[in-house]
């Protein structure tokens, strides 16, 4: 009974079952969309990375990217799950999809514009823990760059 | 949006000169440009490939290009260029990049930049939440600066020209991009839009950004001047909840003021948190609807024209 596997009997002629495939996907879609909303400039973030490493591919001639090293800073304004999601609806079948991904998490660091401390910076709105002033620079934290790429080279 | 953004592809934008009516696609950059550092095809996008012959002087195999390393030292021809490139001994090359993620996004600011530096055009990027009152703003500035100030108008929205049409009401010269699933402006984006535009030599550019508190703050447009705007319906705390918008912003506008007896909202809380945010950041406390404190508004404009040129 070759092709009579329990799929095949599915009482696809119940009313509605027909629709199950596409109810199954709403279902994951909603799911998808609640905690992650389409706006996120962490999308355009994901799309710039892929931008230079298809330039970077190209330019050496390689076949795809190994190793891909991101320096992200705490106080970037980049939320690391949204990064996350962007990634893997973004990346796959491009010369990124099999990267490995290392990212440095460059933590905040601000500077006492009164007296001079150096101090972590968690917030962009974090005060002198020394003299508990606002009147700060942010000298760190703020990094959003590819710092390098591991080409695998092209076969010819 | 295919410089930095994969929130949609490019056929999603839409670029409408709005007083003629004119629909326009967005234009195609010069062929020049598009060669430019990394422009380049991601997979939504039209693809182009170019090959690049260089000579090397060494001879090709399986494994890449191999040079001979005499005891003497190693010699390879380049011709007459030069250009930065990696021996395939190994199958593994690592390219120390150290850029910019966003850089190609700064490239195109840059040129805005320059643009607007060359015909002394103060360019205000308008940020908020939805709902703060940008148009309004905007409207009643075109208004009563009318055959005092030059201004044009840049409006992006995700949807719809319901702003332009507002705005297109005062007389002034408007764009409207619609970004389709986009949730910022970015600088690509205003380039084209600048090229339906053409605004004036010594003029004012108001940009009026997606209402978005977050995703705005990212994207450089080439702009002199970040004004972020809140209203009093809004929550006093704002500022630390955004703060990177507050971080990157050069003027903070309270609008609705006239309101501020009916709502919960402290000003000068607000503006605590603003400034712990930001120290550099200047306020002004106005109504639009009202009218109140509106010349102090102009009086900011006026001066931050003249500074540009």
């Amino acid at each position: 009974m070759v092709g009579h596997y329990p799929i095949m009997q599915v009482p696809w002629n119940i009313p509605g079952y027909s629709w199950l495939p596409l109810w199954l996907s709403a279902i994951g879609w909603y799911a998808i969309r609640r905690n992650h909303p389409a706006e996120m400039h962490e999308l355009s973030i994901v799309m710039s990375i892929l931008d230079i490493a298809n330039n970077t591919v190209e330019l050496h001639h390689a076949k795809e990217v190994e190793v891909i090293e991101l320096d992200i800073g705490e106080i970037a304004g980049i939320e690391m799950p949204a990064l996350d999601f962007a990634w893997q609806a973004a990346i796959p079948g491009t010369v990124l999809q099999k990267a490995e991904r290392q990212i440095n998490h460059i933590p905040g660091i601000g500077k006492c514009l009164e007296c001079g401390a150096t101090f972590p910076m968690p917030n962009l709105y974090t005060p002198c823990p020394e003299c508990n002033s606002y009147f700060t620079d942010v000298i760190a934290g703020k990094e959003l760059k590819i710092k390098s790429l591991t080409l695998a080279t092209a076969e010819d | 949006m295919c410089s930095t953004c994969g929130c949609g592809d490019t056929d999603g934008i839409t670029i409408t000169l709005f007083n003629t009516g004119t629909n326009l696609k967005p234009i195609d950059l010069p062929e020049a440009l598009s060669k430019g550092p990394v422009r380049i095809a991601t997979a939504n996008h039209h693809h182009h490939s170019h090959h690049h012959h260089h000579d090397h002087g060494g001879s090709h195999d399986a494994v890449g290009h191999v040079h001979n390393h005499g005891a003497e030292g190693h010699v390879h021809s380049h011709g007459d260029h030069d250009h930065p490139h990696v021996h395939f001994p190994s199958p593994k090359t690592v390219v120390d990049l150290e850029v910019d993620i966003l850089h190609q996004n700064q490239l195109f600011a840059e040129r805005n930049r320059g643009y607007f530096l060359a015909k002394s055009i103060l360019a205000v990027n308008l940020v908020s939440s939805p709902g703060s009152g940008k148009t309004s703003l905007l409207e009643r500035t075109l208004t009563d600066l009318k055959g005092k100030l030059t201004c044009s108008v840049i409006e992006g929205d995700q949807q719809s020209s319901q702003d332009a049409s507002r705005i297109a009401a005062t007389d002034a010269p408007v764009v409207q991009i619609n970004t389709g699933k986009g949730c910022h402006l970015d600088a690509d984006m205003v380039s084209k839009a600048l090229q339906q535009l053409k605004p004036p030599a010594d003029s004012v550019l108001f940009i009026e950004n997606v209402g978005n508190l977050v995703c705005p703050a990212l994207f450089d447009l080439g702009e002199a001047k970040r004004v972020v705007i809140i209203s009093v319906t809004e929550g006093d705390d704002k500022p630390i909840k955004y703060p990177d918008m507050f971080h990157s912003a050069q003027l903070c506008i309270i609008n609705k003021i006239d309101l501020l007896p009916y709502v919960q909202f402290d000003v000068e809380r607000a503006k605590d948190y603003a400034l712990q945010v930001n120290h550099q950041l200047k306020f002004l406390e106005l109504s639009a609807t009202t009218g109140q404190g509106m010349d102090q508004w102009y009086q900011w404009l006026e001066n931050e024209r003249s500074l540009a040129g």
